[in-house]
């Protein structure tokens, strides 16, 4: 066999491993992107009470911006901030999970958040949020 | 007339008072799959759930888009490959507790329960029945539960190239803190 080939194979060889390396400790996705759309809590609340399976068609998986005015911040089970936001529905709005230092967040306040949209409960859910100053 | 009504409305008050709707949007579920190869686990915080502590009916409702795995990429096959999440995006629980009088939600403590209920994954949905406690403190009710699914079951089908990677059967565990529904 020629030299040639040899480099060859070899060079495809670690391009292909490192590809495959790269792929399983590739990071997970974050919401610092420009958002795909921004909405009040109330238009997207009423998007998915409206029609649920057209508003996973738009917003699934996508980047969403929201603001509206905050009904309830708690904590999760491993320690992340939850901010509600308020929406036309008397209990549920929008569920936004932040990381754990966005304590001073508060009810009441008017806020503009960026998060992944994962889909819709009794709220709609937001992952990942980023909290942004405005 | 206008007391009958009035004595009505002073009922429902008075019912809903003692048998309060408990809620939570801040549940956990986990599973766990375990092979030679490979162990697997993610986390959902993202849990919807609702008990009635005067009919033991209870409700969990989860986002499958919102499982958080350790690698990235397990959870895009995870989404993608096997729990097809843009076609099935919720797994959903609706069942009761089967023995509702040995819990006093009025009262701390821990009570073992029995539940079943229907569960849906992956469009799938199967009757189940599992065990697990309720624990009372003050006004805080707390669910534990763990049991196995076997994906074959919600017609979950997992590649011969990563079959001896994840397990047949795994284990769900759901923990969630409820407070009285406002």
């Amino acid at each position: 066999m020629k030299p040639g080939i040899l480099w060859t194979i070899l060079a495809a060889l670690v391009m292909v491993s490192a590809i495959a390396f790269w792929l399983y400790n590739k990071p997970h996705r974050t919401a610092e992107q420009r958002p795909f759309v921004s909405l009040s809590a109330t238009e997207l609340f009423k998007a998915f009470e409206s029609d649920e399976i057209s508003a996973n068609e738009n917003y699934l998986d996508k980047i969403i911006e929201v603001h509206g005015e905050v009904d309830e911040v708690t904590i999760d089970m491993d320690k992340n901030t939850v901010v509600i936001f308020k929406s036309d529905d008397p209990i549920f709005g929008i569920r936004c999970t932040l990381e754990a230092n966005n304590t001073h967040i508060k009810p009441g306040d008017t806020i503009h958040l960026k998060g992944i949209c994962k889909g819709f409960l009794s709220d709609v859910v937001l992952t990942d949020c980023i909290y942004l100053k405005h | 007339m206008k007391s009958s009504l009035l004595s009505l409305t002073l009922l429902i008050t008075i019912a809903s008072f003692a048998q309060p709707m408990y809620m939570t949007r801040n549940g956990q579920i986990s599973f766990y799959s375990k092979t030679p190869m490979e162990n697997i686990d993610a986390v959902n915080n993202e849990v919807t759930a609702m008990i009635n502590s005067s009919t033991g009916e209870l409700a969990f409702a989860v986002l499958i888009k919102s499982f958080r795995f350790e690698r990235a990429l397990m959870e895009e096959h995870f989404n993608e490959n096997y729990m097809e999440s843009d076609k099935f995006p919720k797994a959903t629980f609706s069942g009761k507790i089967t023995n509702p009088g040995n819990v006093n939600f009025n009262t701390n403590g821990n009570y073992p329960v029995s539940v079943e209920g229907e569960l849906t994954i992956h469009g799938v949905k199967k009757s189940i029945t599992s065990t697990g406690t309720i624990n009372i403190s003050g006004s805080k009710v707390t669910t534990l539960s763990t049991f196995l699914v076997r994906l074959a079951d919600y017609n979950i089908s997992i590649p011969a190239l990563v079959a001896d990677k994840i397990s047949e059967t795994v284990e769900v565990k759901v923990n969630c803190e409820y407070q009285p529904k406002k």
